[in-house]
């Protein structure tokens, strides 16, 4: 009896574990499309053999538990790639959107464009310069090439600002996703026993992971109780267990310099990513931004674009990173245009013998008008320091951080552009005569003329750009900057994005659904369970004709 | 080596990679639509900068062009203008020769002396001439005509009377400067002369002779110009020195014609050459400068053309191939 009743009981566990199966295939089928799922399988083993004496026999088959397939290693390695991916992928965004203003095509609006027509009026109105109408088209080219200044520059500012608010945006993504980690770190810790994980929370919790990774650079280790603990690169846990640290992304933390860190290219700060170490009253903040920068993800990749500030940083162009070296050459040629031009504009120094310390103007306008310190190009709230000459100690003075946002042209009356020079400056009086273009002439000559290279007098440095080269090369090399940055940060995006796929591949062959397989073995399992419902049928016959010998 | 692929896996290449041919026919489209084939600088980064030197260049030779027409249309009129002027001066001569030497007639010489003044006066004219408001032979100065008058010293005299003006190159600031306009990055051709250097000797020796016609001493200076004072004649007795002066306002006439105003006429006339000569160098730089920057910049059409053609074929062969695969199921066999 034993014998019959013990095959019954097999052909249960028999039905019982190839029902399980079916479940467990179609719960595979059913989440075919389902991102981060992890293939299950029902892991089936073989149940004690009993029996007596020399006779074991075995008794069925029983399911051990579900296993989710999955290769931690590959995970971590797919997390990786999509780290790099996501922070090339921010960079090569805001960079191929940074050379626009530089682009090769229609030239109206452009700099070099604008400048190259600028200089072009000052040539022919050096042919004719009592000639109102050419003083109009100077005024104009004047006024537009100062705009196309402004518009560029403004446009690379804007582009570091959205770049620092999307920096805020994905901080509290961060915490958001350290925070839901830790919650399913302790649902997984209370709800898994010895043998059985919970498979749905882990998944979960991949998932949280490799997006978080996408975000910042993140590295995670598994504990005994099946808690993971993330941290960054520097070793900074975001979580432990079943507790997160909520990241914050402020624009004066405890570490900034006296006066603050500079702002950034349009006036306003710069963010920098911290922890706050005292929780309960006032701050004490770590920097982790140039850690999340170093090592990739969005934030990195976006805080390498916009830049990122050190305490020795004095302007906004000290910022390390793409946009504020882009920035600097647009504004050294916003500077040379209110310092040296100024300068040239106003003529060699009249009466140098008299007073040696001021520099009085030597040329005029048609009227005998006779230009300002910033005649020529100018910015509201311009004021000289009494040297009557336009320099960089009156760009310091002013409390501006940046010019090309601000530059004008200073002339509004085509009369008072001044093209005429003092015939004699070294004497007393002065005499000029209308059709004298030798104000001009001066001016043009800025053109081609080169800077001396820093710490010479006259040199003019921005951030950690020396131009040394004349005003129109300065355009050109910016060109081939921004071109040459936003090439480069495309073909890097396009290497991290073949690598992520790679990855992803490898990743998916080992835990991606794939419904022809799940379908070969859904027909293995029912196959199975109707021998199994067969095997019962077996015992049922065989026990009703035993009973049918007893009565 | 993947020894299992995944549904999600496989419909997910798929997508990736028709996004990827769409995106390379975009850009050819964008290629054959404007016949570039570098529009942003990351396009050629290494050769970007050099693209926006070589536009600038192009734009700046037509601006150079544009200054030469005007130059050339100045230089022009000056020619003119001199042209002018030398016949001024022989119909002078002809006048001066018949009065000096035929019979001494004072009103034939009155008569002529009248003629004179007026070519006296149409030689001033040319020498105030302007071109676009410039003052051709002003120097610097485009306020004020570079000609003047001022009556002669001894009074008393007629005021109406032409031979009592003298005219002068007038000394306003700028008067002596010389005038260029940039044709080329390096170089520059002269356009406004000081007309002293041209004029003066001309208009001074036509007062002499007017003046000697009309009955009056024209005192020189050493460079033979009038300074100012002159007294009458008495007659008779200064029959002769009436003559001699007449031909000695010849003489300087003729200098005039032949160093100031011929001489200028010359130079003026090698200016125009060299202008003629540096526009067409100016026409081949640019060529040469456009095929640079088109051989850098420009889309092959041919090219593109058949790149488009392949990419298209591509995708159909992807979207043909991709959607029989996603058909294949075991579920349509089971």
């Amino acid at each position: 009896m034993g014998g019959i009743g013990a095959l019954l009981d097999l052909s249960r566990r028999a039905l019982n574990t190839q029902s399980v199966a079916i479940k467990v295939t179609g719960d595979n089928i059913a989440n075919v499309n389902t991102e981060g799922y992890s293939r299950r399988r029902a892991d089936m083993v073989t149940t004690q053999a009993t029996g007596d004496e020399n006779l074991l026999i075995g008794s069925g088959v029983k399911i051990n538990g579900v296993i989710r397939v999955v290769d931690t290693f590959l995970n971590s390695a797919l997390a990786g790639r999509v780290n790099d991916r996501a922070a090339t992928a921010a960079r090569s965004d805001l960079l191929s959107r940074a050379e626009e203003p530089f682009s090769l095509g229609e030239g109206a609006g452009h700099i070099g464009y604008e400048m190259g027509r600028f200089f072009a009026a000052l040539q022919d109105l050096a042919s004719n310069p009592s000639d109102i109408a050419l003083r109009n088209q100077v005024l104009q080219y004047g006024e537009s090439l100062t705009q196309a200044i402004g518009s560029t520059y403004n446009q690379i500012a804007s582009l570091q600002r959205e770049a620092d608010t999307r920096i805020a945006g994905h901080v509290q993504d961060v915490n958001r996703l350290s925070t839901e980690i830790a919650s399913l770190n302790g649902q997984i810790a209370t709800s898994e026993t010895q043998d059985q994980e919970n498979l749905t929370l882990r998944d979960q919790r991949d998932l949280a992971v490799q997006r978080l990774s996408e975000l910042v650079p993140v590295s995670t280790v598994e504990q005994a109780n099946g808690t993971i603990n993330v941290s960054l690169p520097n070793g900074f846990a975001l979580v432990n267990g079943t507790t997160s640290r909520q990241i914050e992304f402020v624009n004066s933390p405890s570490f900034a310099p006296v006066g603050g860190f500079p702002p950034g290219l349009d006036g306003g700060g710069l963010g920098h990513v911290v922890y706050d170490f005292d929780q309960t009253a006032g701050v004490d903040h770590m920097d982790l931004t140039q850690f999340i920068r170093a090592e990739g993800g969005t934030i990195g990749g976006l805080l390498a674009t916009r830049g990122t500030q050190s305490t020795t940083d004095t302007s906004p162009f000290d910022a390390a990173g793409d946009l504020p070296e882009i920035a600097s050459r647009v504004e050294a040629m916003a500077r040379d245009l209110l310092t040296r031009f100024n300068v040239e504009y106003r003529g060699p120094d009249e009466d140098a013998v008299t007073t040696p310390a001021v520099v009085e103007p030597s040329s005029f306008g048609l009227d005998g008008s006779q230009p300002g310190v910033f005649g020529l190009f100018s910015f509201a709230g311009a004021a000289d320091d009494g040297d009557g000459a336009a320099t960089a100690a009156d760009l310091a003075a002013s409390g501006f951080s940046s010019f090309a946002n601000r530059i004008q042209f200073g002339v509004t009356d085509p009369r008072a552009l001044a093209a005429a020079r003092d015939l004699d400056p070294a004497g007393g009086a002065t005499s000029f005569a209308s059709g004298d273009s030798s104000n001009l002439e001066g001016l043009l000559t800025m053109r081609t003329a080169a800077r001396p290279a820093p710490p010479a007098a006259g040199s003019l440095v921005v951030g950690g750009y020396a131009m040394t080269t004349p005003i129109e090369s300065v355009y050109a090399d910016v060109v081939s900057l921004a071109g040459g940055k936003a090439a480069q940060s495309r073909s890097d995006f396009e290497v991290a994005q073949a690598q992520e796929d790679q990855a992803r591949e490898l990743q998916s062959s080992i835990s991606g659904v794939n419904l022809d397989e799940e379908f070969a073995k859904l027909i293995n399992y029912q196959r199975a369970f109707e021998a199994a419902a067969r095997m019962v049928r077996v015992g049922d016959e065989l026990l009703s004709q035993v009973l049918g010998l007893l009565g | 080596m993947t020894v299992r692929i995944s549904n999600m896996q496989r419909s997910s290449s798929f997508i990736d990679r028709i996004f990827q041919n769409q995106i390379s026919l975009q850009q050819v489209q964008s290629e054959l639509s404007t016949g570039l084939k570098v529009i942003n600088p990351s396009d050629d980064p290494g050769r970007s900068g050099s693209i926006a030197i070589y536009q600038e260049a192009i734009n700046r030779i037509d601006r150079h062009k544009q200054r030469i027409a005007f130059g050339t249309n100045m230089l022009e009129h000056q020619e003119n203008t001199l042209d002018q002027a030398n016949n001024i001066i022989v119909r002078a001569r002809e006048l001066a020769e018949q009065a000096a030497n035929g019979p001494y007639d004072p009103a034939l010489r009155a008569q002529i002396a009248e003629e004179v003044f007026q070519l006296r006066d149409q030689m001033v004219a040319l020498g105030n001439t302007t071109f676009q408001g410039i003052y051709i032979y002003g120097g610097a100065d485009d306020d004020d005509p570079p000609f003047d008058s001022v009556q002669y010293a001894q009074a008393p005299l007629n005021p109406a009377l032409a031979a009592d003006r003298r005219y002068f190159y007038d000394a306003d600031p700028g008067s002596q400067v010389t005038r260029t306009i940039d044709i080329s990055d390096s170089e520059t051709v002269r356009v406004v002369t000081p007309g002293d250097q041209v004029f003066s000797l001309a208009i001074g020796s036509l007062e002499e002779l007017g003046r000697s016609l009309a009955g009056y001493r024209t005192d020189l200076d050493v460079n033979s110009l009038p300074d100012g004072n002159g007294l009458a004649y008495t007659f008779p007795g200064d029959e002769a020195m009436q003559t001699a002066h007449i031909l000695r306002a010849l003489d300087n006439l003729e200098i005039a014609r032949v160093e100031d105003i011929g001489e200028e006429r010359t130079r003026v006339g090698a200016r125009i050459g060299r202008m003629e000569t540096v526009s067409s160098t100016l026409d081949s730089l640019k060529l040469s400068t456009e095929k640079a920057r088109a051989s850098i910049q420009d889309s092959d059409p041919i090219d593109a053309a058949s790149r488009f053609q392949n990419l298209e074929t591509q995708l159909q062969a992807l979207l043909t191939s991709g959607a029989q695969i996603q058909q294949l199921s075991l579920l349509n066999f089971i």
